[in-house]
């Protein structure tokens, strides 16, 4: 079977609904107001500290670039910025690696439980973030379930030590913790791809591999983006499973040692100055994400 | 009537007749709060009565260290007083100090203040000043913790001492079979990636003691001293297991066989031993760092005359005995210590309290405290 024309156009575009611009604004009075009021100017005080500076306790907001300065000469915060870029890079992919065959397994080859299947993804969201970073640490602790395992095997010798407070152990749980926002968005558009796509590439020859690269590939294109983005920007902002699965020299990401400027250090100033350039690496995220339509598509 | 025969009154019981009874005003809310503590609710029957959920007059909120609101002295208190205390656990006295800053100390109406902190408080105007004509124990406090100069501001009190103890050495003597007498154990490759330190600037304080010459006071440390602690730091690094960050990750850590050596507290040690872990003490000859812990009242606090109270029951004997017992640290009230078998005194490092009190570099304020952490982040987190 072909794909008629109008079930691809439907899968294309979402028409907008005829728009009247004053009931909309009518509607969208109170979300806006509150964006701005709890949002958006919070963030923007915020974000004015980077230009101020900080003495013993109270705050000089006379504008300086010295704390701007900090962030890059500073020899830490560079490492600790390219550390949690490459974290939540190698995090991203692998999620997409694990969550692209459950999703396609979620949407179309799943029918009598599909529900079931689905409750069983969100699942672990239901319990806390702090749970189920607790739990890796019974699994890749030196006497835990996976060294265990190993070592009952014989495929070691000894505990491996560096399963925890390691890179190794915080890509782990990242990987496992953030998953759900990965195949959520993917399974959603598997779930809309029209299976007469798929049909009508293989009634062309199509192999499996050609129908994936050609038709399910790009067509998945923005959920994989949007699963990217919530993904990437929750590790890099994420201080909780540094501290609990790291915590060892050199896991220290980002997200900790600006939760220290304003904890520790009480140095507002030079944290709010360290959340610029993660500001402009996820904007640069957004912006490229809507080029691929991950955030709803405009055309008219 | 006794909680028990309250209880077991209550338990015997349908919902409704419970609910019928307080409607008619024979069983008070609070009765109600105990029955439901004792059987593990939370007021489960609230929306059936008619409650809401807000909070009860007399709530005592408090930030402070781990183990301080212990059920032993804390249960008594909130019997004899109607009162319910809600304590958050700090990992430092950094973070004590943020949500005091940052809730312009209306959040908590108690600060468990270490002595590096109450001056760092008093300079941003969150204490309130304390009358110790109101405090029944305080004339039993040694002269020393009556009025120290960590809590004195301006001639005023502004704390009420009642705990203190060193930062010292734990290990595990299975592994570290020769009790170590030095801080450079924590350095020693031997114990490669079975060390663990406590993840906080002030402790610069202790490996400063390493330094040669030994800075008479380790808390005031110019930049030069401060790079040389920086290299210690980085010399260390690589044999770190865990940077931790509350006490209680320490006996976890020894527990779960991660680490062999760290810094901590007499508290730990108590963990470690309940749960039948192995693990001693050392005293290293360069001489330890430790604290002198003030519960301080905010200027802004939602029950001051509570937050009174329970500071007076915590220099008394029964909050004083529980210290000992419960966190296995030094006490403040000269009575209490004095009613201690020796041995007892002894094992608590209180024989004589003015000479055990000096021989430790007690935290203080320290005044270039943003280098501080600037260098502890650049050897740690790099």
């Amino acid at each position: 079977m072909v794909a008629s024309a109008p079930q691809l156009a439907e899968f294309e575009s979402h028409p907008a609904p005829t728009q009247r611009p004053r009931g909309i604004l009518a509607l969208l009075a109170a979300p806006i107001t509150w964006m701005v009021v709890f949002y958006l100017i919070p963030l923007l005080i915020l974000l004015a500290h980077a230009f101020w500076s900080v003495d013993y306790l109270t705050i000089d907001r006379t504008f300086t670039l010295e704390n701007i300065k900090t962030v890059f000469t500073n020899s830490l915060y560079p490492t600790v910025l390219i550390r949690t870029f490459l974290m939540a890079t190698a995090v991203t992919l692998t999620s997409i690696v694990i969550a692209f065959p459950i999703s396609w397994f979620l949407a179309k080859k799943a029918d009598r439980n599909k529900e079931l299947l689905l409750i069983l993804v969100i699942f672990p969201l239901w319990s806390s973030y702090l749970v189920r970073a607790f739990a890796w640490k019974t699994i890749l602790g030196t006497n835990g379930i996976l060294n265990s395992v190993l070592q009952w095997s014989g495929l070691t010798h000894e505990p491996v030590s560096w399963f925890l407070y390691s890179k190794t152990g915080m890509f782990i749980t990242f990987c496992h913790v953030w998953l759900p926002f990965m195949i959520l968005p993917l399974y959603t558009i598997l779930d809309r791809l029209p299976n007469a796509l798929l049909e009508a590439s293989d009634d062309l020859g199509g192999g499996s591999w050609a129908t994936f690269r050609r038709v399910v590939l790009p067509l998945s294109l923005p959920g994989i983006v949007a699963g990217s983005l919530a993904v990437f920007s929750l590790t890099m902002g994420d201080y909780i499973t540094p501290s609990l699965i790291g915590g060892s020299p050199g896991t220290e990401l980002i997200g900790g040692i600006v939760a220290d400027q304003f904890g520790v250090a009480n140095n507002w100033p030079l944290g709010a100055a360290l959340i610029l350039p993660i500001l402009v690496i996820l904007m640069a995220f957004v912006l490229i994400a809507n080029q691929f339509g991950a955030l709803g598509r405009d055309e008219g | 009537m006794s909680d028990q025969t309250l209880n077991q009154r209550l338990s015997a019981m349908e919902p409704a007749e419970v609910a019928a009874e307080y409607r008619a005003g024979r069983l008070s809310r609070r009765d109600l709060g105990k029955f439901f503590a004792a059987i593990g609710l939370t007021s489960t029957l609230g929306p059936a009565l008619g409650q809401t959920g807000a909070a009860a007059a007399d709530d005592l909120t408090m930030i402070i260290w781990e183990g301080y609101s212990d059920e032993q002295y804390a249960a008594p208190f909130e019997a004899g007083n109607d009162a319910k205390i809600q304590a958050t656990f700090a990992g430092t006295g950094d973070e004590m100090f943020a949500a005091m800053q940052g809730s312009g100390g209306s959040t908590y109406d108690m600060v468990s203040a270490s002595s590096d902190l109450p001056q760092r408080l008093y300079d941003a105007d969150l204490l309130m000043e304390i009358d110790p004509a109101k405090l029944t124990n305080y004339p039993n406090l040694y002269p020393q913790f009556q009025k120290p100069p960590y809590i004195t501001f301006d001639d005023k009190l502004y704390g009420v001492n009642f705990a203190w103890g060193p930062t010292i050495m734990l290990y595990n003597p299975e592994v570290v079979t020769t009790a170590p007498t030095s801080w450079n154990a924590m350095l020693d490759e031997q114990y490669s990636g079975k060390i663990a330190t406590w993840n906080y600037p002030l402790q610069i304080g202790q490996y400063a003691l390493l330094l040669d010459p030994k800075p008479e006071n380790p808390f005031i440390l110019d930049d030069e001293q401060l790079a040389q602690v920086k290299d210690i730091l980085i010399k260390q690094r690589p044999l770190v297991r865990k940077y931790w960050d509350l006490g209680g990750e320490v006996a976890e850590l020894f527990m779960a066989g991660e680490i062999a050596i760290a810094d901590g507290w007499p508290y730990i040690t108590q963990q470690i031993v309940a749960e039948e872990g192995s693990v001693a003490e050392a005293f290293p000859a360069e001489g330890v760092t430790g604290w002198s812990d003030s519960w301080c009242i905010s200027k802004n606090a939602a029950n001051p005359e509570l937050a009174l109270k329970w500071a007076d029951w915590m220099i008394g004997p029964e909050g004083q005995l529980g210290i000992t017992e419960v966190m296995n640290y030094g006490i403040t009230n000269k009575n209490v210590v004095e009613s201690l078998p020796a041995d007892r005194r002894a094992a608590l490092g209180m024989t004589d309290v003015e000479a055990d009190y000096a021989k430790i570099h007690m935290w203080q304020f320290i005044p270039n405290y943003d280098k501080w952490v600037q260098v502890w982040q650049e050897a740690t987190a790099s």
